[in-house]
Protein backbone atom coordinates (compact mmCIF):
# COMPACT_ATOMS: atom_id res chain seq x y z
CA UNK A 1 0.00 0.00 0.00
CA UNK A 2 2.80 2.75 1.37
CA UNK A 3 5.16 1.25 -2.11
CA UNK A 4 1.87 2.01 -3.83
CA UNK A 5 1.16 5.58 -2.66
CA UNK A 6 5.60 5.87 -3.03
CA UNK A 7 5.11 5.17 -6.88
CA UNK A 8 1.64 7.16 -7.38
CA UNK A 9 3.47 10.40 -6.17
CA UNK A 10 6.86 9.39 -8.24
CA UNK A 11 5.36 9.64 -11.34
CA UNK A 12 3.18 13.05 -12.93
CA UNK A 13 -0.52 12.29 -13.54
CA UNK A 14 -2.31 13.46 -16.87
CA UNK A 15 -3.46 16.99 -16.48
CA UNK A 16 -7.05 17.75 -17.09
CA UNK A 17 -6.80 21.14 -17.54
CA UNK A 18 -4.12 21.50 -19.96
CA UNK A 19 -5.85 18.23 -21.91
CA UNK A 20 -9.29 19.84 -22.29
CA UNK A 21 -7.66 22.84 -23.45
CA UNK A 22 -4.78 21.54 -25.89
CA UNK A 23 -7.34 19.27 -27.62
CA UNK A 24 -10.23 22.26 -27.73
CA UNK A 25 -8.03 24.69 -28.66
CA UNK A 26 -6.16 23.31 -31.45
CA UNK A 27 -7.83 20.24 -33.38
CA UNK A 28 -11.58 20.14 -34.46
CA UNK A 29 -14.60 19.30 -32.45
CA UNK A 30 -15.10 16.14 -34.31
CA UNK A 31 -11.29 14.95 -33.11
CA UNK A 32 -11.56 16.65 -30.15
CA UNK A 33 -14.34 15.11 -28.51
CA UNK A 34 -12.33 12.13 -28.74
CA UNK A 35 -9.65 13.48 -26.14
CA UNK A 36 -6.48 12.31 -28.86
CA UNK A 37 -4.09 14.19 -26.67
CA UNK A 38 -2.90 13.74 -22.96
CA UNK A 39 -0.66 15.89 -21.12
CA UNK A 40 1.09 14.99 -18.47
CA UNK A 41 2.20 17.14 -15.15
CA UNK A 42 2.65 20.84 -15.77
CA UNK A 43 3.93 20.64 -19.68
CA UNK A 44 4.75 24.72 -19.94
CA UNK A 45 3.69 26.72 -23.29
CA UNK A 46 5.63 29.40 -24.41
CA UNK A 47 4.35 30.50 -27.09
CA UNK A 48 0.78 29.20 -28.83
CA UNK A 49 0.42 31.12 -32.01
CA UNK A 50 0.66 27.92 -34.13
CA UNK A 51 -1.26 24.49 -34.80
CA UNK A 52 -1.51 21.44 -33.76
CA UNK A 53 -2.72 18.58 -36.19
CA UNK A 54 -3.81 14.70 -35.82
CA UNK A 55 -3.74 13.08 -39.75
CA UNK A 56 -5.08 10.00 -39.01
CA UNK A 57 -8.17 8.02 -39.22
CA UNK A 58 -8.43 5.89 -36.40
CA UNK A 59 -8.46 8.47 -33.49
CA UNK A 60 -8.96 7.34 -29.85
CA UNK A 61 -8.16 8.59 -26.25
CA UNK A 62 -4.90 9.00 -25.24
CA UNK A 63 -3.29 8.32 -28.77
CA UNK A 64 -1.01 10.95 -28.06
CA UNK A 65 0.93 11.19 -24.91
CA UNK A 66 2.90 14.36 -23.68
CA UNK A 67 5.49 14.92 -20.85
CA UNK A 68 4.87 11.78 -19.50
CA UNK A 69 7.30 10.03 -17.07
CA UNK A 70 9.56 7.23 -18.58
CA UNK A 71 12.12 4.98 -17.11
CA UNK A 72 14.47 6.05 -19.68
CA UNK A 73 18.29 6.50 -19.14
CA UNK A 74 18.04 10.03 -18.69
CA UNK A 75 16.39 12.00 -15.42
CA UNK A 76 12.15 12.69 -16.04
CA UNK A 77 12.14 15.56 -13.28
CA UNK A 78 11.64 18.61 -15.89
CA UNK A 79 9.20 19.41 -17.85
CA UNK A 80 8.47 19.52 -21.27
CA UNK A 81 8.25 23.24 -23.27
CA UNK A 82 6.54 23.38 -26.25
CA UNK A 83 6.77 26.84 -28.97
CA UNK A 84 4.35 27.41 -31.58
CA UNK A 85 6.00 30.53 -32.98
CA UNK A 86 4.33 32.87 -35.79
CA UNK A 87 2.41 29.27 -37.41
CA UNK A 88 4.41 27.04 -36.63
CA UNK A 89 2.80 23.30 -37.47
CA UNK A 90 3.32 20.12 -35.37
CA UNK A 91 1.28 17.45 -37.38
CA UNK A 92 1.15 13.65 -36.14
CA UNK A 93 -0.09 11.10 -37.87
CA UNK A 94 -0.91 8.56 -35.29
CA UNK A 95 -0.02 7.30 -32.12
CA UNK A 96 3.02 9.18 -30.58
CA UNK A 97 5.18 9.56 -27.45
CA UNK A 98 7.28 12.36 -25.76
CA UNK A 99 8.87 11.95 -22.45
CA UNK A 100 9.39 14.98 -20.19
CA UNK A 101 12.27 17.76 -20.59
CA UNK A 102 11.61 18.08 -24.12
CA UNK A 103 11.98 20.70 -25.93
CA UNK A 104 9.58 21.32 -29.12
CA UNK A 105 10.07 24.64 -30.83
CA UNK A 106 8.15 25.15 -34.13
CA UNK A 107 9.00 29.18 -35.82
CA UNK A 108 7.42 29.48 -38.87
CA UNK A 109 8.75 25.81 -39.87
CA UNK A 110 6.63 22.39 -39.88
CA UNK A 111 7.26 19.06 -37.57
CA UNK A 112 5.68 16.11 -39.16
CA UNK A 113 5.42 12.96 -36.73
CA UNK A 114 4.79 9.67 -38.25
CA UNK A 115 2.71 6.97 -36.66
CA UNK A 116 4.35 5.24 -33.47
CA UNK A 117 7.41 8.05 -33.12
CA UNK A 118 8.84 8.02 -29.32
CA UNK A 119 10.74 10.90 -28.52
CA UNK A 120 11.98 10.33 -24.69
CA UNK A 121 13.85 12.60 -22.46
CA UNK A 122 15.50 16.19 -22.92
CA UNK A 123 15.03 15.87 -26.69
CA UNK A 124 15.02 19.22 -28.49
CA UNK A 125 13.30 19.50 -31.83
CA UNK A 126 13.78 22.85 -33.65
CA UNK A 127 12.24 23.60 -36.97
CA UNK A 128 12.62 26.72 -38.96
CA UNK A 129 11.60 24.75 -42.11
CA UNK A 130 10.55 21.28 -42.09
CA UNK A 131 11.49 18.06 -40.06
CA UNK A 132 9.62 15.46 -41.17
CA UNK A 133 10.08 11.93 -38.69
CA UNK A 134 9.10 8.25 -40.20
CA UNK A 135 7.15 5.61 -38.32
CA UNK A 136 8.57 4.07 -35.81
CA UNK A 137 11.62 6.24 -35.07
CA UNK A 138 12.95 6.13 -31.97
CA UNK A 139 14.43 9.37 -30.35
CA UNK A 140 16.80 8.41 -27.14
CA UNK A 141 17.00 11.47 -24.52
CA UNK A 142 19.17 14.08 -24.87
CA UNK A 143 19.45 13.96 -28.84
CA UNK A 144 19.18 17.51 -31.10
CA UNK A 145 17.01 17.81 -34.56
CA UNK A 146 17.33 21.18 -35.59
CA UNK A 147 17.12 22.14 -38.86
CA UNK A 148 18.58 25.57 -38.55
CA UNK A 149 22.13 27.24 -37.32
CA UNK A 150 20.22 29.82 -35.82
CA UNK A 151 22.42 32.55 -36.80
CA UNK A 152 24.23 33.28 -40.27
CA UNK A 153 27.75 33.60 -41.27
CA UNK A 154 29.24 35.40 -43.85
CA UNK A 155 32.73 34.72 -46.38
CA UNK A 156 34.35 38.17 -45.78
CA UNK A 157 36.29 37.31 -49.07
CA UNK A 158 33.64 36.18 -51.45
CA UNK A 159 30.86 38.29 -49.44
CA UNK A 160 28.35 34.99 -49.56
CA UNK A 161 25.80 34.06 -46.62
CA UNK A 162 25.58 30.54 -46.08
CA UNK A 163 22.09 28.77 -46.55
CA UNK A 164 21.19 29.24 -42.55
CA UNK A 165 18.00 26.31 -43.08
CA UNK A 166 17.27 23.38 -44.81
CA UNK A 167 14.93 20.67 -44.12
CA UNK A 168 15.61 17.62 -42.40
CA UNK A 169 13.75 13.78 -43.74
CA UNK A 170 14.11 10.73 -40.90
CA UNK A 171 13.37 7.67 -41.99
CA UNK A 172 11.08 5.18 -40.80
CA UNK A 173 12.30 2.76 -37.98
CA UNK A 174 15.44 5.21 -37.34
CA UNK A 175 16.96 5.04 -34.14
CA UNK A 176 18.81 7.55 -32.79
CA UNK A 177 20.94 7.24 -29.74
CA UNK A 178 21.61 9.93 -27.09
CA UNK A 179 23.14 13.03 -27.45
CA UNK A 180 23.62 12.93 -30.66
CA UNK A 181 22.76 16.24 -32.81
CA UNK A 182 21.45 15.81 -36.65
CA UNK A 183 21.94 19.67 -38.17
CA UNK A 184 20.05 20.77 -41.04
CA UNK A 185 20.16 19.43 -44.62
CA UNK A 186 19.98 15.66 -43.25
CA UNK A 187 18.38 12.60 -44.69
CA UNK A 188 18.61 9.71 -43.19
CA UNK A 189 16.98 6.42 -45.19
CA UNK A 190 15.04 3.91 -42.68
CA UNK A 191 16.57 1.87 -40.59
CA UNK A 192 19.50 4.03 -39.85
CA UNK A 193 21.32 3.46 -36.82
CA UNK A 194 22.70 6.77 -35.39
CA UNK A 195 25.33 6.22 -32.89
CA UNK A 196 25.63 7.82 -29.03
CA UNK A 197 27.01 11.10 -28.84
CA UNK A 198 27.33 11.68 -32.79
CA UNK A 199 26.75 14.93 -34.90
CA UNK A 200 25.02 14.24 -38.20
CA UNK A 201 25.97 17.53 -40.44
CA UNK A 202 25.61 16.12 -44.01
CA UNK A 203 23.63 13.76 -46.26
CA UNK A 204 25.94 10.54 -46.40
CA UNK A 205 25.65 8.14 -49.35
CA UNK A 206 24.40 5.19 -47.45
CA UNK A 207 22.31 2.55 -48.28
CA UNK A 208 19.53 1.25 -45.87
CA UNK A 209 20.41 -0.53 -42.21
CA UNK A 210 23.55 1.13 -41.80
CA UNK A 211 25.41 2.61 -38.80
CA UNK A 212 26.43 6.36 -38.59
CA UNK A 213 28.88 7.74 -35.81
CA UNK A 214 31.45 10.11 -35.00
CA UNK A 215 32.12 13.81 -34.71
CA UNK A 216 31.40 14.41 -38.11
CA UNK A 217 29.71 11.50 -38.56
CA UNK A 218 30.84 8.66 -40.46
CA UNK A 219 29.30 4.99 -42.13
CA UNK A 220 30.49 2.64 -39.21
CA UNK A 221 28.43 -0.12 -40.22
CA UNK A 222 26.49 -1.64 -43.29
CA UNK A 223 23.87 -4.15 -43.11
CA UNK A 224 22.86 -4.16 -39.32
CA UNK A 225 19.29 -3.74 -38.17
CA UNK A 226 17.96 -2.69 -34.59
CA UNK A 227 16.04 -5.59 -32.82
CA UNK A 228 12.18 -3.99 -32.24
CA UNK A 229 10.29 -6.82 -31.15
CA UNK A 230 10.07 -6.34 -27.42
CA UNK A 231 9.49 -10.09 -26.38
CA UNK A 232 12.65 -11.00 -28.46
CA UNK A 233 14.37 -8.45 -26.85
CA UNK A 234 13.77 -9.79 -23.41
CA UNK A 235 14.17 -13.00 -24.35
CA UNK A 236 18.01 -12.22 -25.75
CA UNK A 237 18.47 -10.23 -21.86
CA UNK A 238 17.63 -13.44 -20.12
CA UNK A 239 19.95 -15.46 -22.49
CA UNK A 240 23.31 -12.81 -21.93
CA UNK A 241 22.30 -13.13 -18.23
CA UNK A 242 22.27 -16.65 -18.18
CA UNK A 243 25.38 -17.27 -20.72
CA UNK A 244 28.29 -14.43 -19.48
CA UNK A 245 30.65 -15.70 -21.35
CA UNK A 246 28.69 -15.54 -24.48
CA UNK A 247 29.68 -13.13 -27.11
CA UNK A 248 27.22 -13.61 -29.34
CA UNK A 249 23.68 -15.21 -29.85
CA UNK A 250 23.04 -17.40 -33.17
CA UNK A 251 19.99 -17.12 -34.89
CA UNK A 252 19.05 -20.20 -35.89
CA UNK A 253 16.82 -19.71 -38.82
CA UNK A 254 15.79 -16.88 -41.19
CA UNK A 255 15.56 -13.48 -39.59
CA UNK A 256 12.00 -13.00 -39.38
CA UNK A 257 10.75 -9.35 -40.84
CA UNK A 258 8.79 -8.61 -37.44
CA UNK A 259 11.77 -8.73 -35.34
CA UNK A 260 13.71 -6.46 -37.47
CA UNK A 261 10.36 -4.22 -37.34
CA UNK A 262 9.45 -4.35 -41.54
CA UNK A 263 5.90 -4.58 -41.39
CA UNK A 264 4.53 -3.90 -38.46
CA UNK A 265 3.64 -0.55 -36.30
CA UNK B 1 -9.33 31.26 -25.33
CA UNK B 2 -7.03 34.33 -26.22
CA UNK B 3 -6.98 35.11 -22.39
CA UNK B 4 -6.35 31.40 -21.36
CA UNK B 5 -3.36 30.69 -23.97
CA UNK B 6 -2.16 34.02 -22.77
CA UNK B 7 -2.64 32.42 -18.57
CA UNK B 8 -1.21 29.51 -20.04
CA UNK B 9 2.15 31.16 -21.38
CA UNK B 10 2.29 33.27 -18.44
CA UNK B 11 3.41 30.06 -16.11
CA UNK B 12 5.61 28.90 -18.57
CA UNK B 13 8.12 31.99 -18.30
CA UNK B 14 9.91 32.64 -15.16
CA UNK B 15 9.47 36.04 -13.51
CA UNK B 16 11.67 38.60 -11.29
CA UNK B 17 11.98 36.89 -8.21
CA UNK B 18 11.80 40.33 -6.06
CA UNK B 19 13.54 38.87 -2.83
CA UNK B 20 16.40 37.04 -4.39
CA UNK B 21 17.22 39.98 -6.57
CA UNK B 22 17.18 42.66 -3.20
CA UNK B 23 19.29 39.63 -1.39
CA UNK B 24 21.63 39.52 -4.38
CA UNK B 25 22.06 43.25 -5.51
CA UNK B 26 22.41 44.40 -1.46
CA UNK B 27 24.88 41.27 -0.63
CA UNK B 28 27.15 41.62 -3.51
CA UNK B 29 27.67 45.23 -4.73
CA UNK B 30 28.75 48.55 -2.77
CA UNK B 31 25.60 50.32 -1.26
CA UNK B 32 25.72 53.02 -4.39
CA UNK B 33 25.16 50.69 -7.10
CA UNK B 34 22.93 48.21 -5.60
CA UNK B 35 20.20 50.84 -5.02
CA UNK B 36 20.34 50.92 -8.95
CA UNK B 37 19.42 47.18 -9.04
CA UNK B 38 21.09 46.23 -12.06
CA UNK B 39 21.01 42.43 -11.00
CA UNK B 40 17.35 41.16 -11.87
CA UNK B 41 17.40 37.08 -10.83
CA UNK B 42 13.84 35.53 -12.35
CA UNK B 43 12.65 32.25 -11.05
CA UNK B 44 14.24 30.01 -7.67
CA UNK B 45 17.84 30.57 -8.22
CA UNK B 46 20.42 29.34 -6.46
CA UNK B 47 22.66 31.39 -4.68
CA UNK B 48 25.63 31.20 -2.91
CA UNK B 49 27.97 34.20 -2.48
CA UNK B 50 30.03 36.25 -0.21
CA UNK B 51 29.74 39.49 0.43
CA UNK B 52 31.11 42.63 -2.24
CA UNK B 53 32.27 40.16 -4.87
CA UNK B 54 30.61 41.26 -7.80
CA UNK B 55 31.61 44.28 -8.89
CA UNK B 56 29.95 46.30 -12.55
CA UNK B 57 32.19 48.49 -14.43
CA UNK B 58 29.87 50.52 -16.80
CA UNK B 59 29.37 54.08 -18.20
CA UNK B 60 25.61 53.95 -17.12
CA UNK B 61 24.17 51.93 -14.31
CA UNK B 62 20.73 50.92 -14.35
CA UNK B 63 18.26 49.18 -13.63
CA UNK B 64 18.20 45.59 -14.79
CA UNK B 65 21.01 45.57 -17.06
CA UNK B 66 22.05 42.61 -15.56
CA UNK B 67 19.36 39.31 -15.94
CA UNK B 68 19.75 35.55 -14.54
CA UNK B 69 18.03 32.69 -15.48
CA UNK B 70 15.05 34.25 -17.31
CA UNK B 71 13.04 32.03 -19.53
CA UNK B 72 13.89 31.83 -23.36
CA UNK B 73 12.81 30.30 -26.62
CA UNK B 74 16.67 29.01 -27.09
CA UNK B 75 16.83 25.67 -28.49
CA UNK B 76 17.09 23.83 -24.70
CA UNK B 77 14.78 23.43 -21.88
CA UNK B 78 14.56 25.99 -19.81
CA UNK B 79 14.22 23.45 -16.63
CA UNK B 80 16.11 23.42 -14.25
CA UNK B 81 17.53 26.03 -11.74
CA UNK B 82 20.67 28.12 -12.61
CA UNK B 83 23.39 27.77 -10.19
CA UNK B 84 25.35 30.99 -9.16
CA UNK B 85 28.67 30.19 -6.24
CA UNK B 86 31.69 32.75 -5.64
CA UNK B 87 33.52 31.43 -3.02
CA UNK B 88 37.47 31.31 -1.87
CA UNK B 89 37.82 35.29 -2.85
CA UNK B 90 36.78 34.92 -6.09
CA UNK B 91 34.85 37.42 -7.94
CA UNK B 92 32.95 38.57 -11.10
CA UNK B 93 33.35 41.80 -13.23
CA UNK B 94 30.44 42.72 -15.12
CA UNK B 95 31.57 45.45 -18.07
CA UNK B 96 28.15 45.96 -19.28
CA UNK B 97 24.77 44.21 -20.17
CA UNK B 98 24.69 40.37 -19.81
CA UNK B 99 21.63 37.84 -20.52
CA UNK B 100 22.22 34.33 -18.72
CA UNK B 101 19.69 32.10 -19.01
CA UNK B 102 18.48 28.55 -17.01
CA UNK B 103 19.89 25.74 -15.94
CA UNK B 104 23.49 27.59 -15.97
CA UNK B 105 26.41 26.74 -13.60
CA UNK B 106 28.33 29.65 -12.73
CA UNK B 107 30.93 28.32 -10.22
CA UNK B 108 33.96 30.96 -8.92
CA UNK B 109 36.06 28.83 -7.19
CA UNK B 110 38.89 31.67 -5.79
CA UNK B 111 39.09 33.25 -9.49
CA UNK B 112 38.38 36.18 -11.61
CA UNK B 113 35.61 36.11 -14.39
CA UNK B 114 35.10 38.71 -16.88
CA UNK B 115 32.25 39.05 -18.57
CA UNK B 116 32.28 41.87 -21.81
CA UNK B 117 29.11 44.03 -22.26
CA UNK B 118 26.35 42.51 -24.52
CA UNK B 119 27.24 38.80 -22.84
CA UNK B 120 24.48 36.35 -23.86
CA UNK B 121 24.59 33.31 -22.27
CA UNK B 122 21.67 30.42 -23.21
CA UNK B 123 20.54 27.38 -21.24
CA UNK B 124 23.18 24.83 -19.73
CA UNK B 125 26.32 26.18 -19.77
CA UNK B 126 28.70 25.53 -17.10
CA UNK B 127 31.88 28.11 -16.28
CA UNK B 128 34.08 26.95 -13.60
CA UNK B 129 36.38 29.75 -12.62
CA UNK B 130 39.69 28.75 -10.18
CA UNK B 131 42.30 31.24 -12.27
CA UNK B 132 41.32 33.85 -14.87
CA UNK B 133 38.26 33.85 -17.32
CA UNK B 134 37.91 37.11 -19.70
CA UNK B 135 35.10 36.68 -22.19
CA UNK B 136 35.65 40.10 -24.97
CA UNK B 137 32.48 41.75 -25.60
CA UNK B 138 28.91 40.36 -27.56
CA UNK B 139 29.84 36.96 -26.90
CA UNK B 140 27.12 34.29 -27.01
CA UNK B 141 27.34 30.74 -25.88
CA UNK B 142 24.17 28.50 -26.95
CA UNK B 143 23.23 25.77 -24.67
CA UNK B 144 25.67 23.17 -23.08
CA UNK B 145 29.19 24.65 -23.13
CA UNK B 146 31.85 23.93 -20.77
CA UNK B 147 33.84 27.05 -20.13
CA UNK B 148 36.57 25.61 -17.26
CA UNK B 149 39.82 26.73 -16.95
CA UNK B 150 41.28 24.13 -14.36
CA UNK B 151 43.05 21.46 -16.11
CA UNK B 152 45.25 18.57 -14.07
CA UNK B 153 44.42 21.10 -10.71
CA UNK B 154 46.26 23.30 -12.32
CA UNK B 155 44.71 27.35 -12.37
CA UNK B 156 44.86 28.12 -15.97
CA UNK B 157 44.01 31.60 -17.95
CA UNK B 158 41.02 31.47 -20.57
CA UNK B 159 41.18 34.47 -22.80
CA UNK B 160 38.01 35.11 -25.54
CA UNK B 161 37.73 37.68 -27.61
CA UNK B 162 35.22 40.35 -29.05
CA UNK B 163 32.27 38.53 -30.89
CA UNK B 164 32.80 35.07 -30.31
CA UNK B 165 30.18 32.72 -30.89
CA UNK B 166 30.38 29.26 -29.51
CA UNK B 167 28.15 26.28 -30.70
CA UNK B 168 26.26 24.06 -28.65
CA UNK B 169 27.82 21.14 -26.70
CA UNK B 170 31.54 22.93 -26.91
CA UNK B 171 34.18 22.46 -24.21
CA UNK B 172 36.77 25.04 -23.81
CA UNK B 173 39.41 23.70 -21.57
CA UNK B 174 42.47 24.74 -20.08
CA UNK B 175 45.09 27.34 -21.16
CA UNK B 176 43.38 28.84 -23.89
CA UNK B 177 43.71 32.09 -25.96
CA UNK B 178 40.73 32.61 -28.87
CA UNK B 179 41.06 35.69 -30.76
CA UNK B 180 38.20 38.10 -31.87
CA UNK B 181 35.20 37.49 -34.19
CA UNK B 182 35.47 33.38 -33.98
CA UNK B 183 32.92 31.20 -34.10
CA UNK B 184 33.04 27.44 -32.56
CA UNK B 185 31.26 24.86 -34.17
CA UNK B 186 29.37 22.57 -32.40
CA UNK B 187 30.14 19.81 -30.36
CA UNK B 188 34.18 21.05 -30.14
CA UNK B 189 36.87 20.71 -27.95
CA UNK B 190 39.54 22.79 -26.91
CA UNK B 191 42.15 21.71 -24.62
CA UNK B 192 45.21 23.90 -23.67
CA UNK B 193 45.44 25.52 -27.39
CA UNK B 194 46.36 29.39 -28.45
CA UNK B 195 44.82 30.57 -31.58
CA UNK B 196 45.83 33.80 -33.09
CA UNK B 197 43.95 34.56 -36.38
CA UNK B 198 41.13 36.12 -36.30
CA UNK B 199 37.68 35.76 -37.97
CA UNK B 200 38.18 32.09 -38.20
CA UNK B 201 36.13 28.76 -37.70
CA UNK B 202 37.17 26.28 -35.39
CA UNK B 203 35.59 22.66 -35.13
CA UNK B 204 36.14 18.86 -34.24
CA UNK B 205 36.72 16.57 -31.68
CA UNK B 206 40.25 17.62 -30.42
CA UNK B 207 41.95 21.27 -31.25
CA UNK B 208 45.32 21.82 -30.45
CA UNK B 209 47.48 25.15 -31.35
Amino acid sequence: MISNLIKFIGVNHINWFLTLYINFHFLPFKQAIHLPIYVYGWMRFLRINGNIRILSEHIHRGMIKMNKHTTSACSSSTNTEIVLHAGGELTFKGNAFIGSGCKIIANMGAIELGENVRIFNQVTIQSYMKIKIGDKACIAHRSQIMDTNSHAVVDLKTKKVGRTMTPIEIGCYCWIANSSTIMPGVTLPSHTIVASNSLVNKTLDIPQYSILGGIPAKCIGKEKARIWDSDFEGKLHHFFNENPEELYYQYPDEIDNTVIGVGIL
Amino acid sequence: MNLISQIICYFGYNHLNLLKTLYLNFRCLPLNKALYFPIWVYGNMKIKIGKNCIDIQCEKLRAGIIRLNKTNTAPHPNSGKSVLIVKKGGCIFFKGTARIGCANRLYVDGGTLTLGSCFIANNENRIYCSGNINFGDNVVLSHCVTVSDENDNRHCNIYIGDKCWFGNNSDIIGEVIIPSNTIIASHSKILNATFKEQCTILGGGKEHS
